[in-house]
């Protein structure tokens, strides 16, 4: 076969040649579709849509960035403040027991401990409304830690009598039962 | 156009779209679309595909026309941007499957190249209808059976848009090795033809 080439005559040979330049013309003697130009300026425009686009992109980053960051500071700030007032919270109770020991004065507003001071916490005193005892008096109110064995607890005042309201309500005294006495017995039977 | 754009070298237009004309650029479209649509057509070897890749080859010329320095000829330029397109191209995967998909018009293990739209072969000559189809054929099909390297010299060298100069450039080979390859093609064609017994007629 690889004498083949060396076979051809000349007119084959031109024959060929012939044949090989029109197949590469028709191959590649083409053009491209018409309106080859407009539709390349066409593609030129998206250009300003993707630099808005990469704008875009750029603007959601960084709002996405400020909020990570606004979420790492804000969250140990928070966790700060958290501390001191568990802390409260979870105090020792005995802190109740001076309030109890001095019923006269049951205002919740004082009290024998100092608030704890955390650095960092501002240290001016913040006024708190009164808050009204919606539970009455802490006299009537007994506890076990509270309970004072030489405290002398005052009597109640007695109820005013009201026009209309009705009579009070008068138990009589019980009577002592009669002593109970029983006959001896009769060694014969009863009726005997 | 104008009459200015007209008469300006490519150098020219290429100044004024750098400075943000529009219209001088699509007037360098103008005057190089056929060379830019050839190269591609002679790399991936489907019109439709050389279409698309031309219009990307020329986006990509716009987007960096800031880095072009004038110290090539834009036309050359402009063809290494395309030729880089069409190996992409013809590299890619899609390109693959669907060559692996389509039915190869030719024997089996040839390269199915695929052949492009015959619009040349509308306005056939008279000389040129008593060229048997049949070897037009057969010399088609066997130009895809062609080792790459040289398949694309000969297809860029029968263009009639590029010089062997630029074609140099664009292969990234010597002058003289685009010639040999040119030439190898055509005698590994004659060789094959022969083979098929078009050497006895």
């Amino acid at each position: 076969m690889t004498d083949i080439p060396r076979r051809l005559g000349s007119a084959s040979a031109t024959r060929l040649d012939r044949a090989i330049d029109r197949a590469v013309r028709d191959m590649m003697q083409v053009d491209p579709r018409p309106g080859f130009r407009r539709r390349v300026l066409a593609r030129l425009d998206p250009e300003p849509v993707q630099s808005s686009m990469f704008l875009r992109v750029a603007l959601v980053g960084t709002v996405i960035a400020i909020l990570i960051l606004a979420v790492m500071v804000i969250v140990p700030d928070r966790r700060s403040e958290l501390r001191p007032t568990l802390a409260q919270r979870e105090g020792p109770p005995s802190t109740t027991a001076p309030q109890s020991a001095a019923p006269s004065n049951p205002s919740p507003s004082k009290t024998s401990v100092p608030p704890r001071r955390t650095p960092g916490l501002t240290r001016e005193r913040i006024l708190m409304p009164r808050i009204a005892n919606v539970f009455g008096s802490g006299r009537n109110g007994v506890a076990a830690a509270s309970v004072d064995d030489n405290a002398v607890w005052p009597a109640p005042a007695p109820p005013q009598d009201l026009p209309g309201a009705p009579a009070p309500l008068v138990i009589p005294p019980i009577e002592p039962p009669a002593p109970l006495v029983i006959p001896p017995l009769n060694p014969r039977g009863p009726g005997l | 156009m104008t009459a200015t754009e007209a008469s300006a070298t490519d150098l020219d237009l290429v100044r004024l779209a750098q400075a943000g004309d529009v219209e001088a650029f699509g007037e360098l479209v103008e005057r190089n679309r056929r060379a830019v649509f050839r190269a591609a057509l002679a790399c991936v070897g489907n019109a439709a595909e050389a279409d698309d890749v031309a219009q990307e080859a020329f986006v990509t010329a716009y987007r960096k026309l800031s880095t072009f320095r004038g110290e090539a000829q834009f036309r050359t330029w402009l063809l290494s941007i395309t030729w880089r397109k069409a190996i992409d191209r013809r590299k890619s995967i899609s390109r693959w499957l669907k060559m692996a998909v389509a039915p190869a018009r030719g024997e089996s293990g040839e390269d199915p190249f695929d052949q492009m739209d015959r619009v040349a072969s509308a306005d056939r000559s008279q000389e040129d209808t008593i060229v048997d189809d049949e070897l037009q054929r057969n010399v088609t099909r066997l130009i895809g059976t062609l080792p790459r390297k040289l398949r694309d010299a000969l297809l860029l060298a029968g263009t009639g848009e590029h010089t062997y100069e630029q074609i140099s450039e664009l292969l990234g080979a010597p002058l003289g090795t685009v010639k040999w390859r040119v030439s190898e093609a055509r005698r590994v064609l004659k060789k094959k033809l022969a083979a098929l017994g078009y050497a006895y007629d």
